[in-house]
Formats: C-alpha cells, structure tokens, sequence
C-alpha cells in the first residue's frame, strides 16, 4: 500500500472519528490542529485506525506519535 | 567590561542594596512617639555631658518625672531615659547607653516592674524598649538575656531588625514614613522624655490599703542581679544611685515591704514615695491619669518632692 | 530538611559546587548521595523502604530485558529457519513472561504503597462501619515521596517492558532515579529515558553565569511565591476553614478564592524552586504548570495543571485500560447492540471514571480527595460533553463570538469557579465539614457593605491591619495572574530582564529579595493569631 493510499483511508477514518467530512489530515498535522482531538479521542482514533488497518499499535507507539506523518510511518511498518 | 570595571559595578550593587535595606528597615522597624522614639532621640541630641541628674525606668518614671520643670524650677539638668514597660534588665542596658555620652552626678531608677519576671515580656515591650536604640554589643546581650540566650534573634534585633519587625508591613501608619530623626524631624529633647498628661482619670483612684502579711514576695532572679549590676556600675563611675518607687495606686503594702527588705539588705539607696504621699501633696481626684501614672498636676508635686530630696542629700555638689 | 530553611540553601550550593567540580562520570554518585542525604533528613526508616522498592523493581527490569535479549538473539538465530507461526509462538512465550514480570513488579509496588498510604484509614473505617477489630497497620508511618517514586518506578519497568528503555544494570541509578531529590516530595513524574541521561553523562555540562543567573532568578521566583504569597494566604484560609462556623458568607468565598491562590502558588512556587536547582545542576526538570487558570475548559485545566500526573495516568494507566481487551471487546459489544456512537464513547467515558476515580485516590486516602479531585471532576468534564450540542444551540442563538477575549474571560473564570468549589473538598477534613463550609454562604449571610467597608475605611495610613492584608491578597492574585499573561504570550521575565542589561537584572533580583524579606511569612514577630479578629 502507498502513503497516498494509507492517507486517503486514514483521512475517511478522521472525519468518521470526528464527524466532520470536510476534514484533511497532510504529514505535520497534529492534535492541535483539530478541534477535540484530545487524549479522548486519541484512543478512540487509534482504536478506529487498528480496525480500519487491522494492524495494532504497541503502547510505546501509542504515546510517542506526534503527528499524522509518524502515525503513517507506523502504519505502514506493520503492514 | 575589565575586572576593574566590574569591581566598581559589583560594590555600587552591594552600596545600592545596604541603601535600600536601610531605608526599608527604617521605615519597618517601630516608631513609638510617646513612649520611647522621642526619649532615646532626644536623649542622643544631648550636649556631651550636660546631665545632672539621669532618671531610668518604665512609663511611671517619665510620667512622674518633670524634668523640664527640674531645670526651670529648680536648676537641675535631668533627662526621663525610659521606654514603656522597661524592665529592670533592661535599665542597666539603658544606664550603661546613657553613660556613653553623659557623666550624670546622680542616677534615679524606678523599680515597679521588680517583681516581674522577664518571661513575661512581650513583643511590644521588646519594641518600645529596643528599637530606638542604637546597635551596638551592648545591645546585643541585653537582647541576649531578653530572649534566653536565642544568639539569632538577638543578632536580628540588634543589627538587622528589618528581620525582625518586617510583618508590621501590614501595619505601618503614616509616623512610620515620617516620623523620623534623620529625614523630617530634629529632636532637641525640648521635653527632656518626660510625658505631660493634663486630664485626670475619669475613674476613682483607690488606693490599696492591704496591709502586709510579714512574708517578702519573691524578686525574680534577674531583677536581683540587674539592681545589683547598677549600683555596681554607678559605683565604679563614682556616680549615686537612688531607686525609687513613684506614686502609684497599686503599690501593695507587701510589695513595699518587700522592696525595702531586698534594698536595705543589699545596702542600697531606696526612696518609696508612696510613703510620702501626705508630704508631696498628692490628691487621687486630680493627680492621676489612671491607677498607676501621675498627670500633670501629680507630677508637678512629685517633681518638686525629688529636687527637695536630691538637694537635702547633696547629690549634686 | 524543609526547603525554606537555612540548611537546604547550605546543602544546595554545597551539592552543586560538588557537583561541578567533580568528573562527568561521577556526577550521578553526587545527585545520589545528596538524594540519599535529603531523604534521611526526613526519615531514616522510609529510606531503606525506597531502596528495596527500587531494588526490587530493578531486578525485575533486568528480568524482562534478559527475557527480550534471549528472544532477539533466537530471532536472529532462526531468523531464516523458522515459520511465521514459530515465531509468533516465541514472542507470545517470552512476552508471557515479560509481562509477568512487569506485573509482579507493579502488584509489588502499588502493594507497598497501598499498606503505607491507604490501608490505615480504609481498615479503621472498616472497624468501624461492621464492627470488627482487623489490624489498623497503625505503626506505619508514610513514607516521604512514596506517591511519586512508586509511580516513577512503575514507570521505569512499564518502559522497559514496551521497549521505549534498556533495563538499567546498574542498581544504585535505579535507586538514583527512586529517591532523586528535585522530584521525591512533590513530583514533577520523570521519565526515565528523559531524565537519567541527563544525570549520568560522559560530557560534562558548562554553568555559564547566564544560566546561573536565569536558575537563581527561578528559585527566588519560586520562594517568593511561596512564602510571600502562599504561606501568607494561607493563614486567613487555615484560620476560616478550621472555624468556618464564625465566619459569614463573605468570608468563605474570600477564604475559598485564597485557598486557590495558595494552591497555586504553593505547588508552583515549589516546581519553580526545583527548577531552578535542576538548571544549576544541568538537569531540566518537566513542567508541571501552563498558565491552568486560561483554560477553557476543565478538561484542558487538567493539561495544564500538575502536567506530569496527567501525562503520567494517561501513559500508563488510561491507555493501557483503553487499549484493552476488555475494553475493545466491551466497545465492539456496544456498537453491535446499542449504537456506534455508544461504542466508541461509552468505554472512553467508563475509562475516564477509572482514571478519574484514581486521580482523585492518589491525592489522598479519603473520600474528600476521592471526590474533588476524582468523581467531581470526571462529573464536570463528563457534563461538559454531554451538554456540549446544547450548549452550541445556546452559544448560536446569543451570537457569542467563540474566539473573542471576552468569551475567553468567561470561560476561565468559569473553569476558575468550578475548581474553588471543588477544592473546597479538597481542603476539608471531611465531607460533612466541606458541606458545613459551603452551607455558610447560605446561612452565614452575604454582607456585601462590610466587604465594601473593609476596602473604603482601611488604608495603609490609617493601620488597619485586616484592609491592608485584603489589598495583599488582591495584589497577589494580581501577580499571579500578570506574570501568567507574560508567560503565555511567551514571554520570559527572567531572560527579558537579563537581555535588557545590568540594571534590569538587578532590578528585578533586587525586587525578589526584598519582597521575600519584607513579605515572607517567617520570623518571630509573625503572629497568626493576629487575624483571628477578623470581623467579616
């Protein structure tokens, strides 16, 4: 699978989670930048990337990820 | 920047900081108008050596003592070097103060607070008598002794007291800012640290007419030692001592039998004035200001009784 | 070894001196002995409690690294030879037996932790409530620090066992990272892939005398806020909550706003002080506070307030359970019987509950603590929520513009208000006392004109005690919230001040000092009982 493939599903996967279809997510977005995306919404985000991905995060992962661009990194190292 | 440079910077820094501290602790550190500043302040504006006659003690002392009214009247240059409160520890300090810049012929010290122990000294007393003075190792170990051998405490009041009395930033009074010798205002010692009161006590002043049980109250340790230390010290300058008890109506018969027996038995000079209450004149209705301090009119007679009493035992010749 | 006294300013300049002049690779021995030597000056016993927990957990480190390293190096063994399955196989085995490790260690921890902090109070009230008579573990005392050292190794082994850290061979740094002195009495949570580094290095670190002075600046910052302000307000709030049945209404708002301010700059004033030690020492300590009081919300206060307890919970306890099986299974059970929306919120917000419930139960064995900064909380930010699609419709119908200052205002005195209450709680005995409290602004009466009254008649020059004390108050919260506003705009008083020059720099340290002389609540012409008069 290519970034742009992993972007595109993530990005579905987004504005599913926070229920706002005109969202985009590029390689520096972080949870500053959307409205609600909090520790909340973080595990339920995750939880939504695992199923969508079918792959899951280690906990490290999990608290170390700063933005979308290391969220794909992750993804795409495990599948 | 050379070192030298930064030398000069580093001690105008460390002048700029003694300046503030100063200044800050002038204002922070007790202002007591009445009941000792001005007494120690005028005390200090003395001529070198122009005191007669030197009277210590507690607020009976300055309130019964005229001495301006010595010197107009009688031609007696006196001073009241007191403080409220003033414990007999304390005197000696004060005396051994007074004798750095006066050679007096005579020492009066006042005795009410004999019986009292110097546990029960308080802040405010610790105020009104320390504060105005001047630091100096004298100082340091009266305050010593004050506070039961606390050397920090003691350091703290006697050199650097903006440690000591810096809470009263959240009571400071305008006399704080300026009601100070250096800056506003020049004491002469006009009123020579006596306090005039003109009106009487609005309450019946009665006299205690217990009479004496035969047994001699305690004197509290210190309070020994301190009239010991005097005579000593006036003594030793050639100078006479006399302690004396000012009119007051709370004077118990035991306390002044008391008194005496401690006095005569250590060969030292003691003048009751409460024994001569007929011959000074003193009338309760119009003399007194509250139950243990004269008013104007008390001390006036009281005053003119002690230049009688300085001139029949020649203490000035 | 309290740190406002003489001797912990002696022990510091002497443990940085040390420090400095010793070689690179010695300078942790230093940061341990003095460690070592603060903790004892509290308590000797409680020492060798921290040094077998920390043994204890460092053994069980190198356990599950030694497992990891003996799965690695079958990996690389058979890296060729064996089939996906095999693999698997392996990994679950020895990740078995990590795990196993990794929650002996923590049962072993929170064990101890639990027996010295919470078991006393939960048996009495045990005893009490059915009558029986099981020992009350009266004889153990709390040891100093054991809520955060316990943590901080709980922390250490959870690292180790997710591969974010190596296991440390060396005991006595595990020890070191246990009983470290900047963080043993009130925090901040280390990390111990961010801090240990910072101690045990190759390279010495230079102290330039910038940094000396931007570190001095900080302590005295943190003093002054302490003494100057916290142990001051402190006295009208321990005088009103221990006898709130004296006081009116006024008077308790008053003493619960001041209790925040004491809070505040209590716990900040401490982190600031430690801060400032660490720069000394090289050595960056997390922040705890940003600003808490701008927040918006009560959820964002929390990010912002006590920092590292959040970062802390979130990391290691509030994921881990989020992430669980149970929780996932339990979601995928909602979403298949209620709704979606109901599975992906329902198991956050019971998570959020635990965590909560936790919070609230580290602070302190008591249901006051339980609930103020627990339950009450957790209600605050859960209502928040729920009520968030009405309070839309209300914000849109009034026209409120989201983004404007004022909204802002609004919102942080909000947020500000709703914590007062809360720590109303916190700072009671009991919950009856805290009701009692709260019931004194219905009962004790509003007396607005003797508020006013208080501010018009008393001046500075007419030496009345009580207004100049309330103008200090209102001075202080001014501060407080003047030098927040600098620092969130991003501005640092201290480097300002250091870059606009000499006079500057002495300014403002001549400032500190003379504040901390005049203002700290020390010395023995400080009489608390002074305002017991108050009239309110």
């Amino acid at each position: 699978m290519s970034r742009e493939e992993i972007f595109e599903r993530l990005n579905l996967v987004f504005r599913d989670v926070f229920d706002d279809d005109s969202l985009t997510v590029g390689e520096s977005t972080t949870a500053e930048d959307i409205d609600d995306w909090d520790s909340l919404h973080h595990i339920s985000l995750l939880a939504a990337i695992e199923d969508e991905f079918d792959i899951e995060f280690s906990m490290g992962q999990t608290v170390k990820m700063k933005n979308v661009g290391e969220m794909v990194d992750y993804i795409a190292g495990e599948l | 920047m050379n070192i030298t440079k930064k030398i000069i910077r580093g001690c105008l820094t460390a002048l700029a900081f003694v300046i503030l501290f100063t200044l800050i602790q002038t204002v922070l550190v007790p202002q007591y108008g009445s009941d000792s500043t001005t007494k120690v302040e005028g005390y200090y504006a003395l001529e070198k050596n122009s005191v007669d006659v030197l009277f210590v003690g507690p607020s009976q002392m300055f309130c019964t003592v005229d001495a301006p009214r010595l010197y107009n009247e009688h031609g007696i240059h006196a001073y009241d070097f007191g403080a409220s409160d003033q414990r007999l520890s304390m005197s000696y300090y004060y005396l051994i103060e007074a004798l750095k810049t006066q050679n007096p012929k005579a020492v009066f010290v006042e005795v009410c607070e004999i019986f009292e122990p110097n546990d029960t000294i308080d802040d405010s007393t610790v105020a009104w008598n320390y504060a105005p003075m001047r630091a100096s190792t004298d100082k340091y170990r009266s305050l010593l002794a004050t506070f039961q051998g606390d050397k920090k405490k003691a350091f703290e009041y006697s050199y650097v007291p903006l440690f000591a009395y810096h809470s009263r930033w959240n009571s400071l009074r305008l006399t704080d800012f300026v009601y100070y010798p250096w800056f506003f205002f020049v004491y002469d010692g006009a009123d020579r640290g006596f306090t005039s009161e003109e009106n009487s006590a609005p309450q019946e002043i009665v006299f205690d007419k217990t009479a004496a049980s035969g047994e001699f109250l305690q004197i509290p340790v210190e309070n020994q030692e301190a009239l010991l230390s005097m005579n000593e010290l006036c003594k030793e300058n050639g100078i006479e001592i006399v302690y004396f008890k000012a009119p007051s109506a709370d004077w118990t018969k035991n306390e002044s039998a008391s008194a005496k027996a401690f006095m005569e038995g250590n060969g030292l000079t003691y003048l009751d004035m409460n024994d001569y209450l007929t011959e000074i004149g003193i009338d309760p209705n119009s003399d007194f200001r509250d139950e243990n301090h004269l008013n104007s009119n008390g001390a006036a007679k009281s005053t003119d009784f002690l230049a009688q009493f300085i001139a029949s035992n020649s203490y000035l010749r | 070894m309290s740190i406002t006294s003489f001797q912990f300013i002696l022990f510091v300049i002497v443990s940085v001196t040390i420090y400095r002049i010793i070689p690179a690779k010695l300078q942790w021995v230093v940061l341990l002995i003095a460690s070592v030597i603060f903790y004892i000056s509290f308590s000797v016993v409680g020492i060798f409690v921290l040094i077998a927990t920390a043994l204890i957990t460092y053994y069980f480190a190198i356990q599950i690294q030694n497992q990891k390293d003996m799965l690695s190096s079958w990996m690389t063994a058979h890296k060729a030879l064996a089939t996906k399955e095999e693999r698997k196989e392996k990994k679950e085995y020895y990740g078995k037996k990590q795990r196993f490790y990794l929650i002996l260690a923590i049962v072993i921890n929170v064990f101890i932790l639990f027996l010295c902090k919470y078991y006393g109070k939960l048996s009495i009230n045990l005893n009490h409530t059915f009558h029986v008579n099981i020992w009350t573990a009266e004889n153990i005392i709390l040891p100093l620090g054991i809520s955060y050292y316990s943590l901080q190794l709980i922390g250490y082994i959870t690292d180790v066992q997710r591969d974010v850290i190596q296991a440390e061979r060396n005991p006595l740094k595990v020890i070191l990272y246990g009983v470290f002195f900047l963080s043993i009495m009130q925090g901040p949570f280390n990390r111990y892939e961010t801090l240990m580094p910072q101690i045990c290095r190759d390279k010495k670190s230079k102290l330039d005398f910038v940094t000396a002075k931007k570190a001095i600046l900080r302590i005295l910052w943190g003093y002054v806020k302490k003494k100057c302000i916290a142990d001051q307000v402190g006295i009208l709030v321990n005088e009103v909550f221990s006898n709130y049945r004296n006081y009116s209404g006024s008077a308790i708002i008053l003493a619960t706003f001041c209790f925040a301010i004491q809070l505040y700059a209590d716990f900040a004033g401490y982190m600031d002080i430690m801060a400032g030690i660490g720069q000394l020492f090289g050595i960056e300590i997390p922040e705890n506070f940003h600003q808490p009081f701008f927040s918006r919300k009560i959820s964002e206060f929390w990010q912002k307030w006590h920092i590292s307890l959040g970062a802390w919970l979130k990391g290691y306890v509030f994921y881990p359970v989020l992430k669980s099986h149970v929780f996932k299974d339990f979601g995928k059970w909602l979403t298949q019987t209620v709704s979606k929306e109901a599975g992906r919120n329902i198991p956050t917000y019971v998570g959020m509950l635990i965590l909560w419930t936790l919070i609230g139960t580290w602070h302190g064995a008591g249901i006051t603590y339980v609930f103020s900064v627990g339950l009450l909380q957790f209600f605050y930010i859960f209502m928040g929520k729920i009520t968030a699609p009405v309070s839309a419709k209300v914000k849109a119908a009034l026209k409120i513009n989201e983004d404007s200052l004022g909204w802002h205002v609004f919102q942080s005195c909000r947020v500000t208000v709703l914590m007062m209450f809360a720590w109303i709680f916190f700072n009671s005995p009991s919950m009856k006392d805290a009701f009692g409290f709260i019931g004194r602004i219905f009962c004790g009466g509003i007396n607005v004109s003797q508020v006013t009254q208080i501010f018009t008649e008393g001046s500075a020059l007419a030496g009345i005690s009580g207004a100049i004390f309330m103008f200090y108050i209102l001075l202080c919260a001014v501060i407080l919230v003047c030098v927040d506003l600098i620092h969130e705009k991003g501005v640092s008083i201290r480097d300002s001040a250091i870059s606009r020059g000499y006079i500057a720099e002495c300014v403002l340290f001549f400032t500190l000092i003379f504040a901390l002389i005049v203002f700290g609540a020390y010395g023995s012409q400080y009489n608390p009982s002074n305002f017991i008069y108050f009239e309110f």
